[in-house]
């Protein structure tokens, strides 16, 4: 990896229109395109992983992973849906398939006596009207479907697949999110 | 894609606030691209269905390719064991000072949270041994890493909570 490539900041528009000429470059095994590719979205996959695990040192390591990810499974790309959607999809999978696996001892890690919340609480105690930051505070499962839905766009059926929950699961976890949203934003 | 209809009116402009991006704080590629190097399971695939055209070549292959998979596991294991020891080192002395404290400290303190403490640190330790075995199949998961520092620092905190615990009020 060229350095002079390494230190490149784009904005997605600015490779945009090469995106299908980088993706299939690195398709063939260039990494200096899929370094480019990495530029374009990383910001985007990083806010993603950050909301999806409410914890900012992880968001960074599972961000290194989805694209850890993309480029192995990038064989697979055909085109299909945009390259950014399918990316998407990589890193939303990979957080998930991250929490299966370390779940239950990371909430363990991150409480004083096993049973504290999810999120290691930084802000001051009271009203806090960051939504970034009150999504943070939301549990788990109540997280994930606010995430997938009220700021990525999902529906309630693309979100229960996504999460292996049923779509009467998303719906009250996205009310519960809500409500305690709104008892922490208003 | 959502359509957002039933978004409640409250939620309409933090969400429009929201930004779709947040840039890292720090530079991702470098990680990334290390990891990239590592050859993947698909790139020698084409490789192993044209040698199976011919039978000897295939064995000789196969043969070779099992000798370097063993000696690609003992490099990693060796490696893994390498990273393990440099991660717990910044711990080693503090655990070890607080370990030989535990038997006298715990009779200063009382029964309930002796068993709250042991109970805490048999959980780190398992946690422990469990990110340790993962590490050796995955050494360059920075995940595995942070959270393998994560148990130490928490079992460091539990044994400084029962050290404030066991002094005397004031």
């Amino acid at each position: 990896m060229p350095a002079a490539v390494a230190e490149l900041t784009l904005s997605e528009s600015d490779v945009q229109d090469d995106t299908p000429l980088l993706v299939a470059r690195a398709q063939a095994g260039d990494k200096t395109a899929f370094a480019l590719l990495y530029r374009s979205h990383v910001a985007r996959v990083h806010a993603l992983c950050r909301r999806m695990i409410g914890d900012v040192g992880l968001a960074e390591e599972l961000t290194q992973d989805a694209f850890v990810q993309a480029w192995q499974q990038l064989h697979s790309f055909r085109g299909e849906a945009r390259f950014g959607t399918w990316l998407h999809r990589v890193a939303v999978n990979t957080v998930l398939s991250w929490q299966r696996r370390h779940g239950p001892w990371l909430r363990w890690l991150r409480s004083d006596r096993g049973e504290v919340p999810e999120q290691p609480v930084e802000e001051s105690p009271g009203v806090t009207r960051d939504l970034d930051a009150a999504i943070a505070r939301l549990p788990m499962r109540a997280r994930q479907v606010f995430v997938l839905l009220d700021v990525e766009g999902h529906t309630h059926e693309e979100a229960a697949g996504l999460l292996g929950i049923n779509v009467g699961t998303s719906k009250s976890q996205l009310f519960r999110a809500r409500e305690l949203l709104r008892g922490m934003l208003t | 894609m959502n359509q957002q209809n039933d978004t409640p009116d409250w939620l309409r402009p933090h969400l429009k606030s929201l930004p779709g991006e947040i840039p890292p704080a720090r530079d991702l590629w470098p990680n990334i691209a290390r990891r990239l190097e590592r050859p993947g399971h698909w790139r020698w695939m084409p490789a192993a269905v044209a040698a199976s055209v011919l039978i000897s070549v295939t064995a000789t292959w196969f043969t070779w390719h099992v000798f370097e998979q063993q000696r690609r596991d003992a490099a990693t294991l060796l490696a893994a064991q390498q990273l393990l020891q440099e991660l717990r080192q910044p711990y080693v002395s503090v655990r070890a000072d607080y370990e030989a404290q535990w038997p006298m400290l715990r009779t200063q303190l009382d029964p309930e949270t002796v068993t709250v403490v042991e109970r805490n640190l048999e959980i780190i330790h398992k946690a422990n041994a469990e990110l340790a075995r993962a590490l050796e199949r995955q050494p360059d998961s920075p995940v595995l890493r942070q959270l393998l520092r994560q148990t130490m620092a928490q079992e460091v905190d539990v044994y400084q909570r029962a050290v404030a615990a066991g002094r005397p009020p004031i």
